[in-house]
């Protein structure tokens, strides 16, 4: 277990550092990153200026050392300034997570909720009508651009029935009027998602020896599925619910963005609109980490959970 | 159907080829067939790719062509066209005055005929059916070539990781893990805007984004071919590892390919649409589904078709060829299940 977990944690480094270096790759993929500052021969821009903001940005010094001075930076958690106002990035940050986290929770209760349960039933009564409408919100589901999703919902709740306001946060965490509608969008492809892997991960049980040997002793259908079926196929989902969470961070730039929804994805999208590299940099950085984090922890709780993962 | 209940649990429809329903209703047989056959997504997936080909032929206007007096047109049936929308009698004006000269002008650019205008006109007096149209063209040609590429990348390095094992296996496999613990979307918007978007980036991102899950998939199929006795004979014959991994190796891997791609299609066309919607995608004139709905948000409340029937499109499109990769997989290789 110590030996599995040491591994897991120095392969979730190597992938911080692999991801942080790819990050930094792209904000030097530019000619001169110095051109999202300030364009040459642009309004006001002297010589002089040009290389005052070279030596503060640290871009007079070879890529390798700039890539070891920024990660240092971004581990004491300064994440620089943003181009436009030059406020920290770190505080801007700090004020759209919140938004966003509230929408996540939400969107992943919504989807467990539903999911785990519709992908049981379709599982244990297959065939049935059961398993077609969990079929159908599965391929719905995975199908469907949540973008346009978002889109309908508003035409059709917000534009023709006017019952839910089409935009904004409202009053913050209990505003549910507000938050219903990218709730719901946000979390219709995560709920297909574990439908199918709940159900996929219920029929292997139910097809397995153990299960049929239970069968066969005449244990009822009630207590096989519930006490021998049930707690072996929940592992697949538990798993995969901390991705699906940070898929909703990810997913988030689309809702946000639709929805007017004050959090980070939307905070991306406007920087990319006032070419604020500094923000979306940051941002991208914290999606990269919470993805790792999130992956570390999956594994950890798949390996206490599942012991054929830590000892095979 | 046959109906089989021993172990008290319902088994779903038992279908043995050729057997059919044993009904000769017409109507039961025909719904056999839907269900047996992927009849509806493949008809959807031959029109878009006949679409896409011939988008130029086929669109019923130029999908660029602007004209502001159809602005945010209604759309309009074919067998009722608008009052102004009729041919254009040059006899009825008076071509003498400067008056007449412009009203037949302006009768001219309000004619368009019958085809244009089925599904509306957007914000800039565009079809919005001809722009949908050239977005099947763009969707085909971006997906297509991204898959491609990253099927070549994706079972190369497969082929190459399961044949030679060891630390190559090692390291490619961990290149892959890394890979997977990424946000793919914040990236490539990251990637989209500091080397600026046009078709080629969302192309190679799109195919960076394909090659992965090949990699996982084909590999398990190339550790299992290699220890065959025929994959052996070959090498006692003296072939060459770049022969036997090629010659040998991947035709046995080609049904997981083909399966893997085709339920990989659908993801990438989203992701392309997801790109172009947040404008980071394939930029303007190039007609895109994504880049057309987030156009028709801002004229949600007056004309709800611009934004409507490009995501229609991309959910019809998607879920098409989502059923059709399911069924090529329980065709072709039923192992595969488990992923997705």
């Amino acid at each position: 277990m110590r030996v599995f977990f040491i591994r897991r944690f120095l392969f979730s480094i190597i992938t911080v550092i692999g991801a942080t270096a790819i990050v930094f790759t792209m904000s030097r993929a530019v000619a001169d990153p110095l051109l999202l500052y300030a364009k040459p021969g642009g309004y006001g821009v002297s010589p002089e200026q040009t290389a005052v903001l070279k030596a503060k940005l640290g871009l007079d010094k070879p890529p390798p050392i700039q890539f070891v001075l920024w990660l240092g930076r971004v581990a004491r958690g300064d994440l620089g300034e943003t181009i436009l106002d030059e406020k920290p990035v770190g505080r801007i940050l700090m004020e759209r997570v919140p938004a966003s986290f509230q929408l996540g929770l939400y969107a992943f209760i919504l989807a467990t909720v539903f999911g785990i349960p519709l992908g049981i039933l379709s599982a244990v009564k297959r065939g049935s009508s059961w398993d077609y409408m969990g079929r159908g919100v599965a391929l719905f589901g995975q199908a469907i651009p949540t973008f346009w999703l978002a889109i309908v919902f508003i035409l059709v709740f917000a534009v023709s029935l006017d019952w839910l306001p089409a935009a904004t946060r409202g009053d913050g965490w209990f505003d549910f009027k507000h938050a219903l509608m990218p709730t719901v969008t946000l979390a219709v492809g995560a709920l297909a998602g574990y439908m199918r892997i709940t159900r996929s991960a219920m029929l292997e049980v139910l097809d397995s020896e153990y299960v049929k040997l239970a069968r066969a002793k005449g244990v009822g259908p009630q207590s096989v599925i519930w006490k021998h079926a049930f707690r072996n196929a929940l592992i697949a989902p538990l798993t995969a619910s901390s991705l699906i969470f940070v898929g909703f961070l990810a997913g988030s730039v689309l809702i946000e963005n639709i929805f007017a929804w004050p959090g980070l994805g939307r905070a991306a999208i406007q920087a990319i609109n006032n070419n604020d590299f500094p923000i979306l940099q940051a941002i991208t950085l914290f999606f990269v980490l919470a993805y790792v984090v999130m992956n570390f922890v999956t594994d950890v709780l798949y390996a206490v959970i599942d012991p054929r993962i830590r000892l095979g | 159907m046959a109906q089989i209940s021993s172990t008290g649990e319902q088994p779903a429809a038992i279908l043995v080829p050729g057997t059919g329903t044993g009904s000769r209703n017409p109507l039961a047989q025909g719904w056999f067939l839907l269900r047996r056959y992927p009849i509806i997504p493949g008809i959807v997936i031959g029109l878009l790719i006949v679409v896409g080909l011939f988008a130029p032929q086929l669109s019923p206007a130029d999908w660029e062509k602007q004209n502001l007096r159809e602005f945010q047109h209604h759309p309009q049936t074919f067998f009722r066209a608008d009052e102004h929308n009729t041919p254009v009698n040059e006899a009825e004006f008076d071509q003498e005055t400067r008056e007449g000269r412009n009203a037949l002008r302006a009768a001219k650019g309000q004619y368009h005929g019958r085809f244009v205008f089925i599904l509306g006109g957007d914000h800039l007096g565009r079809d919005v059916l001809s722009r949908a149209v050239g977005g099947a063209r763009t969707s085909l040609k971006v997906a297509g070539i991204a898959l491609a590429v990253g099927t070549l990348v994706g079972v190369a390095m497969a082929i190459v990781a399961g044949y030679y094992g060891g630390i190559t296996d090692e390291i490619m496999m961990r290149i892959v893990d890394i890979w997977l613990g990424l946000p793919f979307l914040l990236l490539a918007i990251l990637a989209s805007v500091t080397i600026g978007a046009s078709e080629r980036t969302v192309m190679i991102l799109l195919a960076l984004l394909a090659w992965v899950p090949f990699v996982r998939q084909v590999r398990g199929d190339v550790l299992v071919i290699k220890t065959l006795d025929y994959v052996a004979a070959a090498r006692i014959a003296g072939a060459s590892d770049l022969r036997i991994m090629f010659r040998h190796i991947f035709p046995g891997t080609m049904s997981t390919v083909l399966v893997i791609a085709s339920l990989r299609v659908g993801g990438l066309i989203l992701a392309e649409a997801a790109l172009s919607f947040l404008s980071v995608g394939i930029p303007d004139p190039i007609p895109t589904w994504g880049k057309s709905v987030s156009e028709g948000r801002s004229y949600l409340e007056t004309s709800w078709w611009i934004s409507f029937w490009p995501g229609f499109a991309i959910f019809l499109t998607v879920m098409s060829l989502n059923f059709f990769g399911d069924w090529l997989r329980d065709r072709l290789d039923p192992r595969l299940r488990q992923i997705n």
